[in-house]
């Protein structure tokens, strides 16, 4: 057999439209990003009062890595829509009850079924990342430090919450699932709110919650990760620090400290954790 | 004697405070041709996902040729067409067949031919570029017995084949789960459709409350063999002892009630006859003869009504 599930998950995708919606919407994203991108850059450039470095630290930086945002939001809300009736749809449904009695393991249908969300979301993410960044180089020149790092980290976040989502799929109805789903995601991303205030206020107490909340939700801090490879290069000392060493930066939804290892291995770690315990919730599960 | 290509045995099964099954143990044979038979809520749909390997029993064991039905290697001669079941709306129902065909393990060679086999098989060659979408009830009922067979089965479980199902389709199904016995293919038949069952199976299996209330031939569910209702012109009480060769007699009035014995209730028209022929060579007058048996539809409501309902 080649990977009949997985061809089946991306067979539907299309078969649904949910694909051709998918791009329509990155389009509009990137249109109207490259049209604010150009205006703004326009008003700025030539302005005496913005020097060259600042233009390429306020627009290339700051829009750049907003759009990214933008683009990372509509990835995860894709990637949570993917998974949250991912399994739930198909057993509520019935479309199971006759495919996982066939000589295939249980696992393996679970295992191809989310690689096909994965790959998804994970094109879906470069694809749209990569959109944004060229707008960004071709009006601006814009550079920013690892366009690898970036989108291993984004992918990284699309497959964490693909993966928390199937395995609440297996267990919960499809809109039980997405309730939950969005108050994870939610969460995450108040916890890296609370961290930011924290970090700026100088308080541990909040600085500690917006950590714990980052290793248990991680998806937040996987953007954060992320959009310190997204800023521009060179950006020159006391412009990419505005809280006194911490590495914060100007604005709540981005960083630019580069991430642990132990943090991006942690995320990877609890991504696999939480695969094993889908697989084993659906093997379990009565159908 | 053959291995059996389905064994259940003791098989419990609790969902939280609610038991529904409680200790169901059946077998059936290569080639043989099994109904299900129960009311609501009888465990009998309970009974078929844990042979499908869909649900877990709580005790017991349930084996498909021999291996544990949880285990995906049994499932490969199985075909199975759940009750409640619905099809990708997205895919056509060519693509639906071919993807139950490629998971059944025909090989890509044969898979278009087989595809377009099974669809006209089940009456729906000409509609197999359509998506299911566009089917209506009956059709996906037929879509589902082709995805159930497509993969040669020798153990085909099919629960309700023909609920939505107009008369000529449920003729057509008919016909086919005949022929597909015919070629050695066992069939598990969970209907409520007394007659499909009667019609097709070799033996039926009674389910009530989660316990086999019965387990046999439909003549022994049915009870005693054929009845023959005869009518005289004068009854008296030579009649009842030159027919007791043929089974028991009761006379009541001109009316005489025969329950054939062996061998005559295998061959209730040559004993129609043979009764007629007695009748007529005495004084008694034969003013009519039926046959009747007690319907299987009477016994099922009998024994799923007594007991300890």
């Amino acid at each position: 057999m080649r990977l009949p599930i997985f061809r089946a998950t991306l067979g539907e995708a299309l078969g649904r439209k949910i694909v051709l919606w998918g791009w329509i919407a990155s389009f509009v994203l990137v249109a109207l990003f490259a049209v604010g991108f150009v205006l703004l850059y326009g008003q700025i450039n030539g302005n005496e009062t913005f020097s060259a470095t600042a233009q390429r630290v306020v627009i290339g930086g700051l829009l750049t890595v907003l759009g990214l945002y933008v683009g990372s939001f509509l990835s995860a809300f894709l990637a949570m829509m993917l998974a949250a009736g991912s399994v739930s749809t198909d057993v509520d449904s019935g479309v199971l009850q006759a495919v996982v009695v066939r000589p295939l393991p249980r696992w393996r249908w679970y295992l191809e079924r989310w690689a096909g969300l994965v790959a998804m979301s994970v094109v879906y993410v470069v694809v749209l990342t990569l959109a944004v960044l060229l707008v960004a180089h071709l009006v601006s020149g814009y550079q920013p430090v690892s366009i690898a790092a970036l989108l291993a980290l984004l992918a990284l976040q699309v497959t964490f919450l693909v993966t928390v989502g199937m395995l609440l799929s297996s267990r919960l109805s499809s809109v039980a699932t997405g309730v939950v789903l969005f108050l994870y995601f939610g969460i995450a991303w108040l916890g890296g709110f609370i961290g930011w205030i924290g970090k700026l206020a100088g308080k541990t107490a909040l600085d500690t919650i917006g950590t714990v909340v980052s290793l248990v939700a991680p998806s937040d801090a996987l953007w954060k990760a992320a959009s310190s490879y997204a800023l521009p290069q060179g950006i020159p000392a006391g412009l990419d620090d505005t809280s006194g060493g911490s590495g914060v930066g100007a604005l709540p939804f981005l960083s630019t400290l580069e991430p642990s290892p132990w943090f991006v291995g942690w995320a990877v770690l609890l991504a696999v954790a939480l695969l094993v315990l889908g697989v084993r919730a659906f093997s379990r599960r009565d159908l | 004697m053959s291995e059996p290509v389905l064994a259940a045995d003791r098989l419990t099964k609790a969902y939280g405070q609610t038991i529904a099954l409680r200790g169901i143990t059946l077998t059936v044979a290569p080639g043989e041709a099994v109904g299900l038979l129960g009311p609501n809520g009888a465990g009998k749909t309970t009974t078929v996902k844990i042979l499908t390997g869909l649900v877990r029993p709580s005790s017991g064991t349930a084996r498909l040729f021999g291996l544990p039905a949880t285990d995906p290697r049994a499932r490969v001669k199985l075909g199975y067409l759940p009750e409640l079941f619905r099809f990708p709306d997205w895919m056509t129902g060519a693509q639906v067949v071919a993807f139950h065909a490629e998971l059944a393990g025909v090989s890509g060679a044969d898979r278009a031919a087989r595809v377009a086999e099974v669809l006209d098989l089940v009456g729906l060659g000409a509609r197999g570029g359509d998506r299911v979408s566009a089917y209506s009830k009956g059709m996906s009922q037929r879509l589902g017995l082709a995805q159930a067979i497509v993969g040669r089965p020798e153990l085909l479980l099919l629960d309700e084949p023909t609920s939505a199902l107009d008369p000529v389709g449920r003729r057509d199904v008919r016909e086919l789960v005949t022929a597909l016995k015919a070629d050695g293919v066992a069939v598990v038949l969970n209907s409520h459709l007394l007659s499909e069952v009667e019609r097709v199976c070799d033996r039926v299996v009674v389910i009530d409350k989660g316990h086999v209330k019965f387990s046999g031939s439909l003549d022994q569910l049915t009870g005693e063999g054929p009845t023959l209702h005869v009518s005289v012109g004068r009854a008296d009480d030579d009649l009842a002892p030159a027919l007791a060769e043929f089974g028991r007699v009761s006379v009541s009035g001109s009316d005489v009630q025969l329950t054939l014995g062996p061998p005559w209730d295998d061959a209730p028209d040559e004993a129609s006859e043979q009764v007629a022929a007695a009748v007529t060579r005495g004084p008694w007058g034969l003013r009519g003869l039926v046959v009747s048996r007690a319907s299987l539809e009477d016994a099922f409501v009998a024994m799923v009504s007594g007991g300890d309902r």
